[in-house]
């Protein structure tokens, strides 16, 4: 056992899920993005998948995440939950938030699983806490469209954060995120796959 | 400390809402204030006034709930057409000579084929909803001409078409209370689904939203509280986007006051303001004349939403 790390005490150390990707196709408006491409992402281990722009690492990421049907080949994923919510949770490649909400309420989208409309005391002071790790705790009442990108982006990976599934899909989540902000949320990345959390991380950057 | 304040902002909407309509109450025609007439009150205003507050309020939150499904700060049922297809519907009704009770109906069959189509559409759906209404009322039109060889019923289809509270009263407000109860019933229940997916359809599916049912049920709810403001008070163009955008200033930005069910609260009550306005201005500006209460929202509301759109360009040009 790993004693407790002193952030985000609601992530309980736990024995992930993989995911076993086996000859994926995907197609994207004619250009083949992906032929023949496997992969074993396995439990508490951080997995970088770096290309180029264009290449496809988003469209491959929402394949994972369940939201896009590959033209081929298989996805499984190794692992038990009740919910598909509490298995994957994603940060979309762009923040888009094109009607204003509280970034506390952003967040606490993430914890639909356990509060399914009703969120307790419990979940916000979750929300808080991964807001903090963060740091940007004291952001929680601005409108979500009034934030700075590399602010918005980081609400954003609390909200998945708060999801605490077994796997989290991040796409390009250091995107406009200042040399401080990237440290921290580094930080949390580590934390999370030292409690047994399947990480997967696209960026068209190899990892510092 | 911030739910006291984001109560107190609701409170002061409900106290302006019953302040409202009490000076409707009063109001008598041609503008004599304190007027306590006490039969024209109950006979006449009593009813006009329930009647403008109710339909104000349900296209209040019709429009919340349309900003909120479609995730467009400048979406509401007349900009995408849902409340002329709704009233086409209406017209070829009493065109055809059918009787006035089966509006309701008509008027959500209406409301639902043009969501359909907005829905089908929405990649442009400001412009989706521009051909929608401009179609719709161009074969409102021919129907209206069609309609011209009876004067008597002509007339009293392009009243309706207008927006006129006059002559309208309590069997109109029955007709339209079922429909407006349960699309209230539906839109509150959808709130906290609707908030996260606000955050985008995709999103709110990783988190275990089932997104599908959710929008057929914001749907529903949209074109129920539609077709209750359409049977009640008539064509009343741009309450539902000058509400919710006020809504949204009102209060300004604090933990819950942005949730859906809080717009769409804040909405009803801005809504039924604005709509008993109009009313008072409609039956006191040109008096003895009345004039229509939807030509005076919609004199109101071309303006707002040209200022909606010039914010939004400047926004766009800052970022």
């Amino acid at each position: 056992m790993t004693p407790a790390h002193p952030i985000l005490p609601f992530i309980h150390q736990a024995r992930g899920a993989g995911l076993k990707v086996t000859d994926l196709r995907l197609k994207d408006r004619g250009a083949i993005l992906a032929d023949g491409y496997s992969a074993d992402f396995t439990d508490g281990k951080i997995h970088h998948i770096t290309a180029p722009n264009g290449a496809g690492k988003s469209s491959l990421l929402a394949c994972l995440a369940g939201l896009l049907k590959p033209d081929s080949g298989s996805i499984a994923v190794q692992g038990l939950a009740d919910k598909k919510a509490a298995l994957i949770s994603w940060l979309p490649p762009d923040d888009d938030f094109t009607m204003p909400q509280c970034a506390i309420d952003v967040v606490l989208a993430g914890r639909w699983r356990f509060h399914l409309g009703r969120p307790t005391l419990a979940d916000q002071g979750i929300a808080m806490q991964c807001l903090d790790a963060l740091g940007i705790g004291d952001l929680h009442n601005k409108a979500s469209t009034e934030l700075s990108s590399g602010q918005k982006r980081r609400v954003n990976l609390a909200r998945v954060i708060a999801q605490d599934a077994a796997i989290i899909l991040l796409d390009e989540p250091f995107r406009g995120l200042d040399a401080n902000a990237r440290h921290s949320c580094r930080e949390v990345i580590m934390v999370l796959a030292d409690r047994g959390r399947t990480i997967i991380v696209a960026d068209p950057l190899p990892p510092e | 400390m911030k739910i006291k304040a984001e109560m107190s902002s609701t409170t002061l909407l409900i106290a302006a809402l019953t302040a409202t309509f009490t000076l409707s109450l009063v109001t008598g025609v041609s503008g004599s204030f304190l007027d306590s007439d006490n039969e024209a009150i109950v006979q006449f205003r009593l009813p006009r006034s329930t009647l403008a507050m109710l339909s104000g309020g349900f296209l209040g939150v019709a429009g919340a709930l349309t900003q909120n499904l479609f995730r467009n700060p400048l979406a509401s049922p007349s900009i995408l057409g849902i409340e002329a297809g709704g009233s086409l519907a209406v017209t070829a009704l009493l065109v055809a000579g059918l009787s006035l009770n089966l509006a309701p109906i008509a008027a959500l069959a209406g409301c639902l084929v043009a969501l359909m189509l907005v829905l089908t559409f929405r990649s442009n759906l400001i412009l989706s909803g521009l051909a929608i209404s401009t179609a719709a009322g161009s074969v409102g039109s021919l129907l209206l001409s069609i309609a011209l060889n009876d004067p008597g019923r002509a007339v009293s289809v392009l009243q309706w078409l207008l927006g006129s509270l006059s002559g309208r009263g309590w069997s109109d407000l029955m007709r339209a209370i079922p429909f407006a109860a349960a699309g209230l019933f539906m839109s509150w229940r959808l709130g906290p689904a609707l908030d996260t997916m606000m955050l985008g359809s995709q999103v709110a599916t990783s988190v275990g939203v089932d997104v599908e049912r959710k929008k057929l049920t914001a749907v529903t709810a949209v074109a129920l509280l539609t077709a209750a403001a359409i049977t009640g008070g008539g064509l009343l163009p741009f309450v539902g986007l000058i509400a919710p955008h006020l809504a949204r200033s009102a209060g300004g930005y604090r933990a819950g006051s942005l949730k859906s069910n809080s717009i769409a609260a804040k909405s009803f009550c801005l809504g039924a303001i604005l709509v008993m306005f109009a009313d008072l201005i409609a039956r006191t500006a040109a008096g003895p004349r009345e004039l229509e209460t939807g030509v005076i929202t919609g004199v109101i509301g071309g303006p707002f939403f040209l200022w909606c759109l010039w914010r939004q360009q400047r926004k766009e040009a800052r970022t």
